[in-house]
């Protein structure tokens, strides 16, 4: 077995990886998402973010005040096509004034 | 050819168990094709661990060995087809006498995609590999979607059409952990029994503190502050619940980041939290050799609670093992020898909801986390839609008002926690009576 450190196991995003990603002037949690697919996978980014928000900030990288998370998108937990099918088929309620 | 297919006969070599039962089995189910002896109370992770069994996936890229590791149903890698349902987690699926297990995305035990670790040492840049020309490309499509995919569709459509359920709360709490209960009984004493959400089965939960308007085994995965609405739903049933909540309160906790560390993938290498919430809430006994690995108060308390020896990140040259994690090499280059490896890192509360739900969203120095006042309260303003960012200026504000308890309020230790919950529940009460619930009040006239 390879000898590997990873950062995002759903994605297999190694150090290395994100080590490449800082080196080609990559410095922000979305940008290193788009560029390594960081933070894509089953779970979308519950292992990973944080940790990677730390060795951002661990090599001055970028400030604490400035780090900013990756849009936490609906669903945060699974859910199946037939319980969202469900919820379409009345028509949506008014919400009430 | 397809990975695993629905066969559930195989014979295995029986592993070392690793976690002592409570009692006598009285739960047999099949994983991979072999019976495993269960416990009330265990879910498919914490009966696989016990059984040795600590691998359950490969890995989509480099087609490692992953299996159960935050065992807070948070991480994503304990993936497995239960019953013919694929991308159930094991770490929050109660055992069930008889049921079929199976790992998803391998091919069994000499997988020959397991190589790719071994040619691409250097790493894979997915991007780009076998691109051209074209007809290689096509046959690289082909591979790695059989690869990358997780799991493979259900062998039935669900018999049952989804149900909807619509609740109107005057309190809503989302998490039945620590925190949750602590909140949900304080509010019960004072005459205001909320409603609690948590998306482990009620098996699972144990204690004797249940809050008595529990939704146990459901999931909230949505806040949809414009539609007004919080939407949760479980899977078995199949159940979605709408929840259009007057006061939220989110008692979500943290997530285990990972600790970069060489062959941190390794199976066998677990949460640290994740093993001991596991032990406590299925009485099973740990007779296994445990290193944790992590710095602080917290984790040496979760080091004494495993009984285990305790080393920091930074003493760590690299895990060892092939199949499952065997042991902690230190940069001295002296191995510790295990048979779990428990990361106790400082945990990363869970923020996703408050984001959603438009908290205001800042970086504590371990993770994200939404911004709280001493009570609490989360002053969430009208939450931007992705896609109207300019429409969202004059959205109203959302029909509830928001609060964090526990871990995603900042609070580590028990005592900590304690207070968070004391504080929001004090405040709760008061925003309470001020506005009383005009459901009620109707229902009184």
């Amino acid at each position: 077995m390879t000898a590997r450190t990873f950062v995002c196991r759903c994605e297999d995003v190694t150090l290395t990886e994100i080590e490449r990603a800082i080196a080609a002037g990559l410095i922000d949690v979305e940008e290193i998402k788009r560029y390594t697919g960081l933070g894509t996978g089953p779970c979308q980014g519950k292992e990973c973010l944080s940790a990677l928000g730390r060795l951002l900030v661990a090599r001055n990288l970028i400030a604490p005040a400035a780090l900013r998370p990756f849009t936490a998108r609906p669903p945060v937990e699974p859910v199946t096509f037939a319980a969202l099918a469900a919820g379409a088929t009345e028509h949506p309620e008014e919400p009430s004034p | 050819m397809s990975p695993r297919g629905a066969a559930c006969y195989r014979r295995r070599v029986p592993k070392a168990p690793l976690l002592a039962p409570p009692g006598p089995p009285t739960i047999s189910f099949r994983w991979d094709g072999a019976p495993v002896a269960a416990c009330p109370g265990d879910t498919v992770a914490s009966a696989l661990i016990a059984a040795g069994e600590l691998a359950t996936s490969r890995s989509a890229k480099y087609r490692r060995l992953r299996g159960p590791a935050c065992l807070h149903g948070g991480c994503g890698t304990c993936l497995v087809r239960v019953d013919g349902r694929p991308n159930q987690r094991a770490c929050l699926t109660p055992v069930r006498e008889d049921m079929c297990v199976e790992p998803q995305n391998t091919y069994g035990g000499l997988d020959p995609t397991a190589l790719v670790d071994q040619v691409f040492r250097r790493g894979i840049d997915h991007h780009h590999l076998v691109v051209y020309p074209r007809i290689a490309n096509q046959m690289m499509q082909g591979v790695a979607r059989e690869l990358a995919g997780f799991g493979e569709l259900p062998d039935a459509p669900p018999e049952d059409v989804a149900a909807v359920v619509d609740h109107a709360p005057e309190v809503l709490v989302i998490g039945a952990g620590r925190s949750g209960r602590a909140l949900a009984a304080a509010l019960t004493a004072a005459g205001h029994p909320p409603l609690v959400v948590e998306r482990r089965a009620a098996t699972a939960l144990g204690g004797s503190d249940l809050p008595a308007r529990l939704l146990a085994g459901v999931g909230v995965f949505a806040c949809y502050p414009q539609e007004r609405l919080w939407a949760a739903a479980s899977e078995q049933p199949p159940v979605l619940h709408r929840l259009r909540p007057r006061h939220v309160v989110l008692a979500v906790g943290a997530h285990e980041p990972t600790i970069p560390l060489a062959n941190n993938d390794l199976p066998g290498v677990v949460s640290a939290r994740g093993l001991a919430d596991m032990l406590e809430q299925t009485g099973r006994k740990s007779s296994a050799r445990v290193v944790v690995i992590g710095e602080g108060a917290r984790a040496e308390l979760l080091a004494s609670t495993l009984a285990a020896e305790r080393v920091p990140p930074a003493r760590v040259r690299k895990l060892i093992g092939a199949r499952r994690v065997k042991g902690v090499q230190l940069e001295d280059g002296k191995i510790l020898r295990c048979d779990l490896v428990a990361l106790a890192p400082d945990p990363a509360p869970a923020f996703e909801l408050a984001a959603q739900a438009g908290a205001p969203i800042h970086f504590t120095g371990a993770g994200f986390a939404p911004v709280v006042d001493a009570d609490g309260r989360i002053a969430a303003g009208p939450a931007a839609h992705p896609l109207e960012a300019e429409g969202a200026q004059t959205a109203p504000p959302p029909p509830w008002t928001l609060w964090a308890v526990g871990e995603l309020a900042g609070a580590t230790t028990p005592a900590e926690i304690r207070g968070t919950v004391d504080r929001c529940a004090a405040a709760l009460v008061r925003a309470l009576a001020e506005s009383p619930d005009p459901k009620d009040s109707h229902a009184r006239a």
